[in-house]
């Protein structure tokens, strides 16, 4: 995957979306989808160092805060998406972004301008910077502040960055329907 | 010329784009693994397979709405 690679379709999946890739939930099968695609070098998957952190961190709220999952399948899904990530990076199929002081710094005016939270604006900052095709998610706050930011009045709006990937949000089903459509023609 | 924070973002993420200096790879990610692998208490060498994966029933809890709850707290 290391060559060749410059037309190839780059998706920034967030937690939201990247963890129903290691358990069978509502939408897997198409982020199975789009995870097979990448091991057959047909698309490039983007993570975040973040987007691991908030996959774990929400596991672990939903077994030892919320009861809702048992701990050892808790652990069996940390252990298999920390065992494929690191697997399919080495191979060329997953961007992991390392998130450094000036994407920090630079997220700012996505909280500025798009009123996102701080980790919001982080992801977007990451997509941004692997110049993703779109980012996938199945998050309704996340999704409709990214693709109907909250005007305010502001004389300098031309100063809004522009965001240039597509916002693909797995519950809209015309989201769906679109994801589904780039994922079968690859 | 006056600051422009649009301008200076779109060329601050299309200079990161051209680099990998932003991602976690080699070494560093062989690192980074092998620590939360000890963290968690499991051998990086198992494997997991999507196909495998596919064949289980589905769940009706998702954890998609852990993250998404959490997150909307910081938006309400």
């Amino acid at each position: 995957m290391s060559s060749g690679t410059k037309n190839v379709k780059k998706f920034y999946l967030d937690s939201s979306a990247y963890v129903k890739g290691f358990r069978n939930e509502r939408y897997s099968e198409i982020v199975h989808d789009i995870l097979e695609k990448s091991e057959q070098g047909k698309l490039i998957v983007v993570i975040s160092e973040w987007t691991l952190n908030e996959c774990i961190a929400g596991l672990d709220k939903a077994c030892h805060l919320k009861h809702i999952i048992p701990k050892e399948e808790m652990d069996d899904i940390i252990r298999d998406m920390l065992i494929y990530t690191h697997d399919y990076e080495g191979k060329g199929c997953i961007e992991i972004v390392q998130p450094e002081p000036g994407m920090i710094h630079k997220s700012v005016a996505f909280i500025r301008w798009y009123h996102l939270s701080a980790d919001d604006a982080l992801h977007t900052v990451c997509a941004e910077s692997r110049e993703v095709n779109a980012l996938v998610l199945e998050d309704m706050h996340f999704s409709n502040m990214l693709k109907q930011p909250k005007k305010i009045e502001d004389p300098r709006e031309e100063q809004c960055p522009k965001i240039q990937f597509k916002v693909l949000n797995l519950a809209d089903s015309n989201d769906y329907m679109e994801l589904q459509s780039i994922i079968t023609n690859l | 010329m006056p600051y422009d924070p649009a301008k200076d973002i779109q060329s601050y993420v299309k200079s990161l784009s051209k680099s990998r200096k932003c991602l976690l790879t080699g070494k560093r990610a062989q690192e980074y693994f092998r620590n939360l692998a000890d963290m968690f208490g499991f051998n990086l060498h198992e494997t997991y397979s999507i196909k495998k994966m596919r064949n289980l029933p589905k769940s009706k809890v998702s954890i998609s709405d852990v993250i998404s709850e959490t997150r909307a707290e910081k938006y309400e």
